[in-house]
């Protein structure tokens, strides 16, 4: 058996080649690493974990791996299978039962970093707190109308000279909704029964931005394409994407942004025109991946690096547009 | 009632889907995903390819 003093508990369907992407940088390093799907749990890893005495000991046993659940261990929780995603109803309960029991015990325990607690995600992946939150961290934000009222959105549009987008808040149950431009002359009846999110439209952009902060360090990078409003919608090969050093005021505010929604991990989109970044979301356990490929930002080893050291002291901060770190 | 204005905005379903991935197995001692000759997958392919915001028929993940 192995307890070293340092482990990292990986949170993840095994099919998740990001979160392969951290685990390959934490292979034969200094840290007992385990990695487990609650929503697929298998016979191993075994988890066992016992309150007595006041206080919890909890146990994560993968063959020759022990990971114990404390100020040693630091826990990536990706995306593990969700319970609703699974055919069978006796599936369903095992997986939800699972993911809870884990999570209660997470939850129990003191850990070195949590990247992130699912708990914490879901209070913040809220545009109406996101919003707010970058407001007061100093970042322009669009004006924003949630409305159910199609005379409401139809005023707001006017006042915005008929410049505005719609954007969808969730994309569970459906194919991909991308941000659109909404005008006055469509059917806005539909708006009815349904709160819809709308946008003032930012103009002239230079170049969309995906700012990826883990811990105190900021990854950016530039996404251009060809006009499109929404790079999410344009094919890998038709967007070009690069590194690069964002204002180092806006570095700064994406850290604070980050930590002031309890977060160790997020990405950020920015629309950036020759005014400057304006801000538009926080994904908060947003994919990093495909732009790590495209541009060589070292976010996986920044995550690696975060759960086997632990957080940086508050107040540091550092940017990197270089394949270093 | 009329449906959800946004719903009319869907995306058409990307025709073309990502390339299949070579034969692999997930090792849970390594906790990652190997071939059969025993290289990380994710060194034996673009992993940019399989990681982006779009699941391959349009059905979005998380951002």
């Amino acid at each position: 058996m192995t307890d070293r003093d340092a482990s990292v508990v990986i949170v993840a369907t095994e099919e998740d080649l990001t979160a392969d992407m951290v685990a390959a940088h934490l292979l034969g390093g200094p840290v007992a690493l385990l990695r487990l799907d609650p929503g697929r749990m298998r016979e191993r890893p075994l988890v066992t974990g016992r309150f007595a005495a006041g206080r919890w000991h909890t146990v994560l046993t993968s063959g020759r791996v022990s990971v114990t659940l404390d100020e040693r261990c630091a826990v990536y929780w990706r995306k593990p299978t969700r319970p609703d995603a699974l055919a069978r109803a006796e599936e369903r309960w095992r997986a939800d039962e699972n993911t809870t029991a884990l999570l209660g015990l997470l939850r129990a325990h003191p850990l070195k970093v949590w990247i992130d607690d699912p708990t914490v995600v879901a209070a913040s992946l809220h545009k109406p707190t996101q919003l707010a939150t970058a407001a007061r961290n100093g970042f322009t934000v669009p004006d924003t109308l949630f409305t159910s009222d199609p005379q409401a959105a139809r005023a707001f549009i006017a006042a915005h000279r008929d410049k505005v987008v719609v954007k969808a808040l969730t994309q569970r149950h459906t194919t991909f909704i991308p941000t659109t431009r909404i005008h006055l002359s469509d059917d806005l009846t539909g708006i009815a029964g349904t709160l819809h999110y709308l946008q003032a439209l930012v103009e002239d952009r230079l170049f969309d931005a995906r700012v990826t902060v883990v811990d105190d360090r900021v990854f950016a990078a530039a996404i251009t394409t060809d006009g499109a409003l929404d790079w999410r919608a344009v094919p890998l090969e038709a967007a070009r994407y690069r590194a690069i050093d964002p204002p180092a005021e806006i570095a700064r505010a994406c850290v604070e942004h980050v930590r002031d929604l309890g977060l160790a991990y997020a990405a950020l989109d920015f629309v950036v025109t020759s005014a400057g970044w304006t801000y538009l979301e926080t994904n908060c356990v947003g994919e990093f991946g495909w732009i790590e490929s495209a541009t060589g930002l070292p976010i996986s080893a920044q995550i690696a690096r975060t759960l086997c050291v632990g957080p940086a002291r508050r107040g540091t901060i550092g940017t990197c547009a270089s394949a270093r770190l | 009632m009329p449906g959800p204005l946004i719903l009319g905005r869907r995306a058409p379903v990307p025709t073309r889907a990502a390339p299949a991935l070579p034969r692999h197995h997930y090792d849970p001692d390594l906790c990652v995903n190997v071939t059969p000759g025993g290289t990380l997958l994710i060194h034996a392919v673009d992993s940019g390819t399989y990681t982006g915001t779009q699941e391959p028929r349009g059905y979005k993940k998380d951002d």
